[in-house]
């Protein structure tokens, strides 16, 4: 049995989650928080398997509760559940230490799965987060990378022209119009000082960006 | 007098002076040379009376012996005819020797009884000259010489007689004559044409002269009266002894009845008891040959001489004249200025007055007298200082004139003057000073001008200046307290304004926590529970997992609709994970809702408060509305970035852009970003103009 602990200030969301994985086998809710507090003083008296912590609480909040367990509980597998979906959340979430990012509207679908999987010692992200994480552990050390010059999106749509897109399929991606999507590659060979895309595929693979 | 016609007289004058010296000079030589001409007449007259008389006496000796030839004796006593003949032929003898006219004899009864013209017609032999004076000497036993017109032969002669005696030498018998003519003498007397020698006797006969036409005419007008005696005597013939017309007008001159003037030069005949020699000169003539060498070479150079001066004098005038011209012009023209100068002086609207070293007043404008109300008698030599007050006249009298005539010049002195009325009059005085020759200051020339009415118009502007300053200090305290209201009504506001927003941004926050907490928290719940229903009814029941489907699609759009609604009261993102990371999503989302590319960049931005997050999204936020609905652009590039201590936020696009010197287009929600701005401590750039885009720049110091 997994043992988990479920942190949400929310009763009625909680209810609905704990249900959701008491109907499903093998995990087991032994805790319950509807605060950080609560959560960190419970994953202290139990022995878990997996943390399922909601980011906005009341008092302490999820990310300080990750970043606590990250010098307390470093095994400790924990999902951060949130009703935000923006991809920001994601990224501190993950770089907090966080295994897994749900959002609550995708919890009853994918919530067990998630669980499980982050137990079996894998991530549990959406392509997007795993992207932007991916994005993000490129240009981690600052100030030494020639990637700090370009935006969030720049660097996005440099990975997947890198990667192959064309203009259209990155344009559809980002819900952007095809020309942003040129002008955006205009811009990053004009900060990069490169040619084509040719010279952009060899310098996301130089970076890391992409794997070869 | 004019000086031009002065001019004019010297110069005739000198001219004239000139000429008359010249002429004296001329007349004076003449003069000399007719003194000259004069003195030589006289030794002339004298040289021809030397001639005269030598000839007249040169035969006394051949008649001498003449008569004491024994035949004549012997004749005389006893004549007959071989003796006659003897006695002829010694008388012939005698004439043809001594060149005389006539030699003869005459007994003691004066009858010629032998001559050398015995064969002639006017033959003297058998007439008798018993009356002739010579005889009648003779026979009184002297020798006679005796001039006369001949009685028979009409012929003018010098006769020269000696008495004969007999052979014993007693008694008288006769008289022996030798007759010269004194033709021969006229011709030897050697004078000039000129000239005219008249030999005159005591009756003032002319009986010798070179002029033909005078001879045995009476010469002067007084003698006419001896023409009885001249007949007795039958000296000169039977006359007419007419008179030669020659008037004495002088003594020695005389004229003739053609007008001709004669100088005349006398001596007497020696050996003729009363006879005189008269030289006549031609003055005209003689004025003629005097002058005459001398105006050929001197009158020459007189008349030059003349000419030169004439000349010199003429262009010294002309010279002298132009300059007199230019002088008179020059004269006139400083006469004219001076006039002027007068009429400037007197008529000038000004107080002006001169004072000498004593400080009297020497003269005054009219219009000086005018604004006293004095008349020029009553101030003219009168101390200037009288017409000052007391104040004045100590000041003037110790330290300004004094100082005055020291220096030559003074300036802006305050003075007051008592009118003749009474009334007191300040001035301002300014002077400058004349100097004489050597370099003294002789007089002042002084300008005073009437300040009184600007005494009174400064006094009262500084009156009114003082009342204005009053007025202005109290409106200035007045607006000084009012803007004090204002500025803390504007502080108030300012701080109601901050409250408003801060309050607003409080409450829109917590709305949309609450929307997207809470409500969307149910909403998930509802949604947990709908997957649930469908996934437990979805083999029993088809048709319910689909409605149970369709509800939790709603249930999503309503999430949606909530979280849409949360993000735009206030995005949890920027209190959550600040402005930054706010921006990047909201970018993402005009992005996405506009069309419009967002190029958002931005450097790590430290942590900032609230106020300023707030501030710069609402900001983007605002401008990037205002890009989507008036500037018709397709790019806007978003930067933060911090630059030394200051956050700079802008907002740059392509597009359309307005005329920001003109006007802010209302609508813009320009003046709220303003005020955002300046509540966070801020400023905000707008830039932009027509076709250039807009350019918005807030920047705040961290």
């Amino acid at each position: 049995m997994i043992k988990i602990l479920l942190a949400d200030d929310h009763n009625l969301v909680r209810e609905g989650l704990r249900r959701i994985i008491e109907e499903s086998e093998g995990i087991e809710v032994v805790a319950e928080a509807e605060n950080g507090r609560d959560a960190l003083q419970l994953i202290k008296e139990h022995k878990l398997d997996v943390a399922v912590i909601d980011l906005s609480m009341p008092g302490i909040d999820g990310l300080e509760v990750i970043n606590i367990l990250r010098e307390t509980n470093p095994e400790l597998p924990v999902i951060v559940l949130t009703m935000h979906e923006e991809e920001q959340y994601v990224v501190r979430a993950i770089e907090a230490g966080a295994m897994g990012y749900l959002t609550k509207r995708s919890a009853a679908e994918q919530l067990v799965s998630a669980i499980k999987k982050v137990h079996g010692g894998s991530r549990y992200l959406t392509p997007e987060a795993a992207e932007l994480l991916a994005l993000r552990l490129a240009t981690g050390t600052r100030g030494q990378s020639p990637l700090d010059s370009l935006s969030t999106r720049e660097l996005q749509v440099l990975r997947r022209l890198a990667m192959g897109r064309t203009n259209r399929e990155i344009a559809e991606s980002y819900c952007i119009s095809i020309k942003t999507v040129d002008t955006y590659r205009l811009r990053i060979l004009k900060k990069l000082n490169l040619r084509n895309n040719a010279d952009l595929s060899r310098f996301a693979l130089q970076n890391k960006l992409i794997e070869g | 007098m004019n000086l031009r016609r002065t001019l004019l007289i010297l110069s005739t004058m000198a001219v004239l002076s000139a000429a008359i010296g010249g002429y004296l000079y001329y007349s004076s030589l003449i003069n000399a040379a007719y003194l000259e001409a004069n003195r030589q007449a006289d030794m002339r007259v004298v040289m021809i009376e030397k001639t005269l008389s030598s000839f007249l006496s040169e035969n006394l000796k051949p008649v001498r012996t003449l008569a004491s030839t024994p035949e004549i004796s012997f004749f005389l006593t006893t004549p007959n005819l071989k003796i006659q003949e003897k006695t002829n032929q010694t008388l012939d003898h005698f004439k043809e020797s001594l060149g005389v006219d006539v030699c003869y004899i005459m007994d003691k009864k004066g009858l010629t009884v032998a001559s050398s013209n015995r064969f002639s017609d006017d033959s003297f032999v058998g007439k008798n000259f018993h009356f002739r004076p010579y005889f009648q000497q003779s026979m009184q036993g002297a020798a006679a010489t005796y001039l006369a017109l001949g009685y028979t032969s009409k012929k003018r002669g010098v006769y020269r007689s000696y008495p004969v005696f007999d052979l014993n030498n007693e008694e008288i018998i006769g008289v022996a004559v030798i007759k010269d003519s004194i033709d021969l003498i006229e011709q030897k007397l050697g004078v000039h044409e000129d000239e005219i020698v008249a030999v005159i006797d005591p009756q003032g006969v002319i009986f010798i002269s070179n002029k033909q036409e005078w001879l045995l005419k009476i010469f002067s007008e007084i003698n006419l009266t001896n023409k009885s005696l001249i007949s007795e005597s039958r000296q000169f013939g039977s006359g007419p002894w007419e008179w030669t017309k020659l008037r004495e007008i002088s003594p020695q001159t005389y004229t003739a009845t053609e007008g001709t003037t004669y100088i005349g030069h006398k001596t007497d005949l020696e050996a003729y008891q009363g006879w005189t020699v008269l030289l006549l000169r031609n003055q005209d003539l003689l004025r003629k040959a005097l002058a005459g060498p001398f105006v050929r070479v001197s009158g020459l150079v007189i008349l030059l001489f003349c000419l030169i001066i004439g000349v010199t004098v003429l262009f010294l005038y002309k010279r002298a004249s132009s300059e007199i011209m230019h002088r008179k012009t020059a004269e006139k023209a400083l006469t004219e200025s001076e006039e002027r100068y007068r009429s400037l002086y007197n008529k000038t609207p000004a107080m002006l007055h001169s004072i000498d070293k004593e400080g009297r007043l020497l003269s005054v404008s009219d219009y000086w007298l005018k604004a006293l109300g004095y008349n020029l008698d009553e101030v003219i030599d009168k101390k200037l200082t009288k017409f000052y007050t007391e104040n004045s006249r100590k000041h003037a009298e110790e330290i300004v004139i004094p100082n005055f005539f020291k220096k030559g010049s003074c300036s802006n002195i305050p003075y007051q003057f008592i009118k003749k009325n009474g009334e007191l009059i300040n001035v301002l005085l300014s002077a400058i000073s004349e100097k004489n020759s050597q370099g003294e200051i002789v007089r002042s020339l002084a300008i005073s001008v009437d300040v009184t009415e600007r005494t009174k118009t400064e006094e009262a502007l500084r009156q009114a200046k003082e009342e204005l300053s009053q007025y202005s200090r109290e409106l200035e305290d007045q607006v000084q307290e009012r803007t004090k209201e204002i500025s803390k009504a504007q502080a108030q506001l300012r701080r109601l304004s901050a409250s408003i927003m801060e309050n607003q941004e409080k409450e829109r926050a917590a709305i949309a926590r609450e929307l997207h907490d809470e409500l969307g928290q149910v909403l998930t719940a509802l949604r947990l529970e709908t997957v649930a229903l469908r996934d437990q009814v979805g083999s029993i029941a088809p048709p319910l997992s689909e409605r149970s489907d369709r509800m939790c699609k709603l249930i999503d759009n309503t999430i949606d609709e909530v979280r849409g609604m949360a993000f735009r009261l206030r995005p949890g993102v920027l209190d959550d994970l600040g402005l930054v990371d706010a921006l990047e999503v909201y970018t993402g989302d005009f992005e996405r809702r506009t069309g419009i590319s967002c190029f958002f960049e931005s450097n790590t931005i430290p942590a900032i408060s609230d106020a300023i997050a707030t501030t710069a999204y609402r900001i983007t936020q605002e401008a990037l509305t205002n890009v989507a609905r008036h500037a018709n652009a397709s790019n806007v590039e978003i930067a933060i970035k911090k630059e030394g201590t200051k956050l700079i936020l802008s907002i740059i696009d392509e597009g359309e852009g307005f005329d920001a010197n003109l006007y802010e287009p209302e609508g813009l929600g320009l003046a709220g970003m303003r005020e955002r701005a300046s509540l966070a401590g801020g400023t905000l750039k707008i830039i932009s103009s027509p076709g250039t885009g807009t350019s918005i720049k807030f920047e705040v110091d961290l």
